[in-house]
């Protein structure tokens, strides 16, 4: 009788290990998006004819926010809805410095106001906007990225 | 020692009646109100006696009946020893003290407190002898106030210190506007009430016509055909004074008196009867002063042309005939009992058939306060020897005595005889009129002199500009202008001392050649020293004038007013501003000083806000603007025109500020339409600028001449020659001044608020410094924009062309077409100009695009990428065709975007057990051109808006049909 508690016990853990594995694995499944995004309705729209396959980058060439901020307030980085992909931001300055890197973005959200991990002083930077996408059904599955020649204006 | 007490009469009915009850016992039919003095300290005792009108008060002081054995009195002054009513050094005593005022009224009683008497003997030691001696040495004084509260005006109303007494309000005096004869217009119809003519029929007649006429200058009465209405024989008028005049002071009233060859003559009466109005009684006038109807206390100055020779009333030198005379009124007198009337001084002159009539004669009336003497004055003219006849009071109490106050009113009266005229048939009589013609009374115990008047111009910030010369210049401009806020300041100075009474007058008179006068207000301020202003206290100043008490003792005086003047924008208002120094108040006074300032209207700048020929010069907008009242505006240095109302076929040229050296970038013109003065401005940059008129940008039909919108400094002006105005004519220099706030015209662009960005104009090479938030609208804007649309955006009427941006300036080529179609000499003067942002750009309601909001362009790229077998650049490869796209809004399209793709990327398959890499090529399948990793695609643009790039990899590498997975980058890059 004791012997056949202690199998049941054994069981019971068994069970619950299978549990937690099929949990942290269906997490890990889930695309880890930006908790900073909003809504995000661009003037310029997705031609209607255009494949479903097709990226739209943004060309965000210029930038602005408030000098000695590290809130870049003055732009959104956002993901042209109808893209059949996640966008991860990854803002690198010139130097090969990163200032700033989302989490994924689906399409149509954007980031207004992203947070990056330095002040930025009055000035205008060359920077660079890396854009790398994954697939709407895999957010493992990396699609063709872009990367945009920008620049960052801090104003005073 | 000083003891205050007050004693005060109450306002209650008891004490009402109490007074009238004393009243009845009164022998002056007044309201006596007696008080009891007061033991210790002593007040003397005194009563308060009312006249019957209840507009004056006799405060009577009895000091015998102080206890003499406790106190010696030494003196009794009002307060501020302003009056001596008692003095026993110097032997004076004048116990009665009139007040006409309600009010508190104090004075001041020293007083010795003499030894009393002790019983028994006592030793006085020396120390207590000389404390006595200084005790009794010691004069003391006792204060103490008497309340009066019933005196009353004419309407019955209490009359307070502080109000209108003596004189009483009137209309504003008519001002003097001749300087040169300052008193040829008096005021007299403000200054006497007239009686209606009377008649032995006693009946009241209306006056009518001109029988009885009282005209600013002239009482007159007439002989003619119906001279009073009805005709009857011994009629008479009066004109009683309204206001009181004081026998303390030093005063003058003369005149001049026509009579034809028989009339009964003029009397000028000293009495306290408000409104007085002659009567007729027994078939006599009595000059309309005496007898049993006449005045009842009254100092009556006749001039008696009556000629009978059988009645009493003569002369005292016994002879009968026409008589002047100075004599008491009771009454009580009847006309023929002589002894009843009180004679005081008496005289005759000649004849009256002597030089006396028929001429016009001076007669007049002198009083001087010093020694309390009237003269009386007639004749002098012609033949007519001067007849003098004086009398001095004895006593202020005397004075009240006879004329009922110290400051009675005065009645100047007559009487006729009609049927005499008609009986004796003197002459012309019938054809005559007798007629006063009056200089204004006037005090003369001071010689106050208004020596210097000074204005200054209060800017709008408050401040005070330096003086501006009375007189001003009115060809520049100089001088008080309509909307101005000034300062006068009056500096007068009083020779003797005295207080006077100054009433100060300041209007505006519309017209130099018109009456139209209108009262301005202000502030008012007097002080004695004009740097510390002390003594500076504020003064009642509405209607054109203030009340001031001139200081005693303080010789020079400053009365300072300031005023807005109103605004008057028609150019035919051009103006007199009017300071007038009176002294006294209320209209029995004289014009100490009248001081005209010229006044010039401020011009109304109105603009149609025309566009012509594609260029909107004006930045007032299709509305009438007053410039002159709102905020600087800056009109753009080219293209505008103003016309200046008037003037000649003259044109001048100005030197703006900015290019001194540089002639011809403006000129005033004549139109010769309508030979209107027009400022041009134009952007030559070299000879004669007359030449273009672009007309109706900016119209100021309205404007004044002298009014201007450049420069105050007149040395930025030049004639035609560059020569400055030698002589001020019109024809070769018209100088033209600014108005505060007016139009400010700059060289260089200006915009006014509510301007479009269209409508910004460019200015000639000035360099202003871009602040940041103007530098992030342009730049944002010029993300987006086509270099077109910036120069639009720029120059407004694209003359201009956008060269190049900078932090600090934009550079814009060409803008100087001056070209107007139609005008003679035109021409383009194109050249390179930096333009400037005015800060006023601000206020433009830029559209602006964020292009970092909302990105107006996308690069299409496509997701993945499979190689297919049949797609290689050869049978050896394995490859696709990959498709780069640029999408962009409209006003994006002139981007271009350079796309670059790393040189190849490996594929690999799911096991990564084989790799490879893939290629890229172009179209012809040869290979991308390459920098460094990279190879680039090509150029994205308005003409280019796909481009075709082929992948390409070894089918060698490919080692099985598997799932290969990799990814491809592309780099956008916006080309410069």
């Amino acid at each position: 009788m004791i012997k056949s508690n202690k199998i049941k016990l054994q069981l019971l853990l068994v069970f619950i290990v299978i549990i937690m594995v099929w949990l942290i694995s269906n997490q890990n499944q889930k695309p880890n998006i930006d908790s900073s995004i909003q809504d995000y309705v661009a003037e310029l729209k997705r031609p209607e004819n255009l494949e479903e396959t097709k990226i739209l980058i943004p060309a965000i060439t210029n930038m602005v926010m408030d000098a000695d901020s590290d809130v870049l307030s003055g732009t959104t980085l956002f993901n042209p809805a109808g893209n059949p992909c996640y966008f991860q931001f990854t803002i690198v300055l010139e130097d090969g410095i990163t200032i700033f890197e989302s989490q994924l973005v689906p399409p149509g959200k954007g980031i207004s106001e992203a947070k990056l991990n330095r002040i930025i002083k009055e000035g205008t930077y060359d920077v660079i906007i890396r854009i790398t996408s994954y697939d709407l059904n895999d957010h493992e599955n990396e699609f063709n990225g872009g990367e945009i020649k920008s620049v960052l204006r801090a104003l005073g | 020692m000083e003891k205050r007490l007050k004693i005060k009469k109450s306002n209650s009915c008891a004490i009402i009646l109490l007074t009238i009850c004393l009243a009845i016992q009164s022998t002056m039919f007044g309201i006596s109100v007696k008080a009891e003095g007061e033991e210790s300290p002593p007040i003397p005792p005194y009563t308060v006696v009312y006249n019957e009108e209840l507009n004056s008060v006799s405060i009577n002081f009895d000091l015998e009946t102080i206890d003499q054995e406790k106190y010696e009195i030494a003196k009794l002054v009002t307060e501020g020893e302003q009056r001596i009513l008692y003095d026993r050094e110097a032997d004076i005593q004048d116990l009665a003290y009139e007040v006409t005022t309600n009010g508190e009224y104090e004075f001041a009683l020293y007083y010795k407190e003499k030894e009393q008497p002790v019983e028994g003997e006592q030793i006085i030691t020396e120390e207590e002898e000389t404390e006595r001696e200084t005790e009794e040495n010691d004069t003391q004084q006792t204060l103490f106030t008497i309340v009066v509260e019933q005196i009353k005006d004419e309407e019955g109303v209490n009359v307070s210190e502080g109000g209108e007494v003596p004189f009483q309000n009137i209309e504003p005096i008519q001002p003097t506007l001749n300087e040169e004869k300052p008193t040829t217009q008096i005021n007299l119809t403000g200054q006497f009430d007239m009686a209606a003519a009377a008649t032995n029929k006693k009946e009241y007649a209306t006056i009518s016509g001109n029988s009885a006429k009282l005209s600013d200058s002239q009482i007159a009465w007439s002989t003619v055909e119906g001279p009073f209405s009805p005709h009857q024989i011994c009629q008479t008028t009066s004109f009683t004074s309204k206001y009181k005049i004081d026998f303390r002071r030093s005063w003058s009233l003369d005149g001049m008196y026509f009579q034809p060859f028989v009339a009964d003559g003029f009397a000028v009466s000293f009495h306290n009867q408000a409104g007085y109005k002659s009567k007729v009684e027994n078939g006599s006038g009595f000059l309309g002063a005496y007898g049993d109807i006449g005045l009842k206390t009254a100092l009556v100055f006749e001039l008696d042309s009556f000629t009978f020779s059988n009645r009493g009333d003569v002369g005292t030198e016994g002879k009968k005939g026409a008589h002047m005379q100075i004599m008491q009124a009771n009454g009580t007198a009847e006309p023929d009992k002589v002894s009843d009337l009180i004679p005081v001084a008496s005289g005759t002159y000649e004849d009256p058939k002597s030089a006396y009539f028929g001429t016009e004669q001076p007669f007049s009336l002198s009083y001087e306060a010093a020694s309390r003497t009237i003269i009386w004055k007639y004749g002098g003219s012609g033949k007519a020897s001067v007849k003098t006849l004086s009398y001095t009071f004895t006593s202020e109490s005397d004075i009240i005595a006879r004329c009922g106050s110290l400051t009675p009113y005065y009645t100047l009266s007559c009487a006729m005889n009609y049927s005499n005229i008609v009986i004796n048939n003197h002459g012309s009589a019938n054809s005559g009129n007798s007629q006063l013609t009056m200089n204004e009374f006037k005090y003369i115990d001071m010689l106050p002199a208004v020596t210097e008047t000074k204005y200054y111009r209060i800017e709008t910030n408050g401040t005070e500009t330096t003086e501006v010369p009375i007189n001003g210049d009115v060809n520049r401009g100089y001088c008080a202008r309509s909307g101005d806020t000034i300062v006068i300041r009056h500096k007068l100075n009083n020779t003797i001392k005295s207080l006077v009474d100054i009433k100060d007058k300041i209007y505006v008179n519309t017209k130099i050649n018109d009456t139209k006068l209108e009262p301005i207000s202000g502030s008012a301020k007097y002080y004695i020293d004009p740097n510390s202003k002390i003594g500076l206290e504020d003064a009642i100043f509405n209607e054109g004038g203030a009340d001031i008490t001139y200081p005693k003792n303080s010789g020079a005086f400053y009365v300072e007013y300031q005023v807005k003047i109103p605004d008057y924008f028609d150019s035919d208002q051009v103006s007199q501003l009017v300071s007038e120094q009176k002294l006294g108040t209320n209209g029995m006074t004289q014009v100490v000083k009248t001081q005209n300032m010229p006044l010039i209207s401020r011009g109304q700048l109105l603009s149609n806000g025309k566009s012509i020929d594609n260029v909107q010069c004006s930045p007032l907008s299709n509305s009438s603007v007053n410039l002159g009242i709102t905020e600087a505006q800056k009109l753009f240095f080219n293209n505008w025109n103003i016309n200046i109302q008037g003037g000649a076929l003259t044109s001048l040229k100005t030197v703006s500020e900015k290019f001194a050296n540089m002639v011809n970038k403006s000129s005033f013109v004549s139109d010769s339409v309508d030979n209107n003065w027009k400022l041009k401005v134009s952007h030559f940059s070299g000879g004669s600028g007359t030449t273009q008129i672009v007309p109706n940008v900016v119209d100021t039909s309205k404007l004044g001449m002298y009014y201007s919108f450049v420069e105050v400094d007149e040395a930025r002006f030049k004639n035609q020659n560059g020569m400055e105005n030698p002589n001020g004519k019109r024809n070769s220099l018209r100088r033209i001044w600014v108005c505060d706030n007016f139009v400010q015209m700059n060289n260089q662009y200006g915009i006014s608020k509510n301007f479009t960005m269209d409508e910004v104009k460019l200015s000639k090479l000035n360099d202003v410094t871009l602040k940041e938030e103007i530098l992030k609208h342009i730049q944002v804007y010029s993300e987006t924009a086509s270099i077109d649309e910036i120069s639009k955006l720029i120059t407004g009427n694209k003359e201009g062309k956008l060269e190049s941006i900078t932090v600090d300036n934009i550079t814009v080529q060409g803008i100087t077409n001056s070209s107007v179609a139609g005008a003679a000499g035109s021409k383009d003067y194109p050249s390179t100009a930096k333009i400037t942002i005015h800060e006023n750009v601000f206020d433009i309601p830029i559209k602006v695009t964020v292009v970092n909001a909302d990105v107006a362009s996308y690069i299409v790229i496509p997701a993945e990428i499979e190689l297919e077998k049949d797609e290689g650049i050869n049978a050896s490869c394995i490859g696709r065709q990959a498709t780069i796209e640029l999408i962009s809004e409209q006003q994006s399209t002139d981007k271009s975007f350079r796309i670059q793709a790393d040189t190849g990327f490996e594929l690999e398959d799911e096991k990564k057990t084989n790799k490879f890499t893939v290629e890229l090529y172009d179209l012809s399948r040869d290979k991308l051109t390459t920098k460094g990793s990279v190879a680039n695609v090509g150029t994205l643009n308005k003409s280019t808006k796909k481009l075709m790039v082929w992948l390409n990899a070894e089918k060698i590498k490919v080692k099985r049909d598997s799932n290969y997975k990799g990814t491809m980058k592309f780099y956008v890059d916006l080309k410069k």
